[in-house]
């Protein structure tokens, strides 16, 4: 699996397809290789936690040898930018006002957008500045839809900043230009911007940068999420992004028997023939259906060999 | 002589570049203004995919915000929450 190379892999995949677990059952492998690994969870709906069967929650918490966890809480992070605005807006506004302020603030909290951008503030955050922490982060994204705006996101912010940092670029140099005899404008407005810009720009050149990060799709050989992944790879591929490994989870085990699962199987066998055929590209990594809930660490370790065995077909 | 053509020439070229020097500033003024609803759109109902990330902005702009809104042809401040009037 040449994706666990990569010091940031993202895990993707349509609900209920094994993703938590897969990127728990990655993040754990790492760890007993010696990796000191990050596992982040951006789902608002956390499963990590019910995975390792303890809180994690919004710090980075460790879980055991080389191995520390996160669950992203958006309202927390929107919180705390709140507050840091207000921090700073403190002395700059007469006290008249600050009750205002604050308020109007109050209610952007509670905008549409703003729980995504403060997710996608964090996920920015943290890989900026733990990479220096950590050998591997690994992010277990929430369904689809949501990891592919996730990812387009820095693309999609950086081209509208950079819109409104040239047009305030070129009045500052009027300015400074016409009005100041070529004094430079003091802008902090155009810092902060530039500021925000620069990070985006960063960390979309961290997710192009394919020696430094990997995406993995995990699906089911059914109709649906075969479909889903192949839209989430042609769509990644538009904003430059390779998924170059797939999970196929839940694949009947050769030794179901019955009847049942022998009908099972042959409803099954034409869509791993259609996985086959549609993803020729991507590395294929089979994992079949175990009998139990996959939550127990041997459990997890056991789900993680198939890693390294890769594709059984 | 050639001194006091050359103080003349200079208040002369004064003189011309004032009215000019306010339409700059007039015209400058309507660029930030611009700027401004670039930034706050989201408060006049237009989407602002970054409107997030300008509310760190706000420490620097709130001072001009009641200039704004009235040149801007608002009496009251749009904004529910700053009543600056």
């Amino acid at each position: 699996m040449d994706v666990l190379t990569k010091t940031i892999i993202f895990v993707g995949g349509k609900g209920g397809v094994g993703k938590s677990t897969s990127a728990a059952a990655l993040a754990l492998m790492s760890a007993r290789e010696g990796h000191e690994t990050l596992l982040v969870s951006t789902d608002p709906a956390h499963n990590t936690g019910d995975i390792f069967r303890r809180k994690i929650g919004g710090d980075i918490t460790r879980i055991q040898r080389n191995l520390s966890a996160l669950e992203i809480d958006p309202e927390r992070e929107t919180t705390k930018y709140i507050n840091s605005v207000k921090e700073n807006i403190k002395g700059t506004v007469h006290s008249g006002m600050m009750e205002e302020v604050h308020r109007q603030l109050d209610t952007a909290k509670a905008s549409p957008g703003a729980d995504e951008a403060a997710l996608f503030d964090k996920l920015i955050r943290i890989i900026l500045e733990e990479r220096e922490n950590f050998d591997k982060i690994i992010f277990d994204t929430a369904p689809t839809g949501h990891t592919i705006r996730l990812l387009s996101l820095p693309e999609l912010m950086g081209v509208w900043i950079e819109g409104l940092l040239a047009k305030r670029k070129k009045t500052n140099d009027n300015y400074s230009r016409l009005l100041n005899d070529g004094e430079p404008r003091e802008d902090p407005v155009y810092d902060v911007l530039r500021e925000r810009q620069q990070r985006f720009a960063r960390v979309r050149r961290i997710l192009l940068n394919q020696e430094e990060t990997g995406f993995i799709f995990v699906l089911n050989p059914e109709r649906l999420p075969i479909l889903e992944t192949e839209k989430a790879i042609q769509l990644l591929a538009k904003y430059e992004l390779d998924v170059k490994t797939l999970i196929i989870n839940k694949v009947l085990p050769e030794e179901a028997d019955g009847t049942f699962f022998a009908e099972r199987k042959k409803y099954e066998k034409p869509h791993l023939e259609d996985i086959r055929k549609r993803f020729e590209k991507q590395e294929k990594i089979y994992i079949p259906l175990f009998p139990g809930d996959v939550s127990e660490l041997e459990q997890l370790e056991r789900y993680s060999t198939y890693f390294k065995k890769g594709s059984m077909l | 002589m050639l001194e006091h053509m050359k103080k003349l020439l200079a208040y002369y070229e004064e003189v011309i570049s004032l009215p000019h020097k306010r339409e700059i500033a007039l015209e400058l003024r309507n660029e930030d203004d611009l700027f401004f609803l670039m930034l706050y759109s989201e408060m006049l109902g237009i989407p602002n995919p970054v409107y997030y990330y300008t509310l760190e902005l706000y420490p620097y702009m709130i001072e001009q915000f009641h200039d704004w809104h009235l040149r801007m042809g608002m009496d009251k401040s749009p904004l529910s929450g700053i009543r600056c009037c």
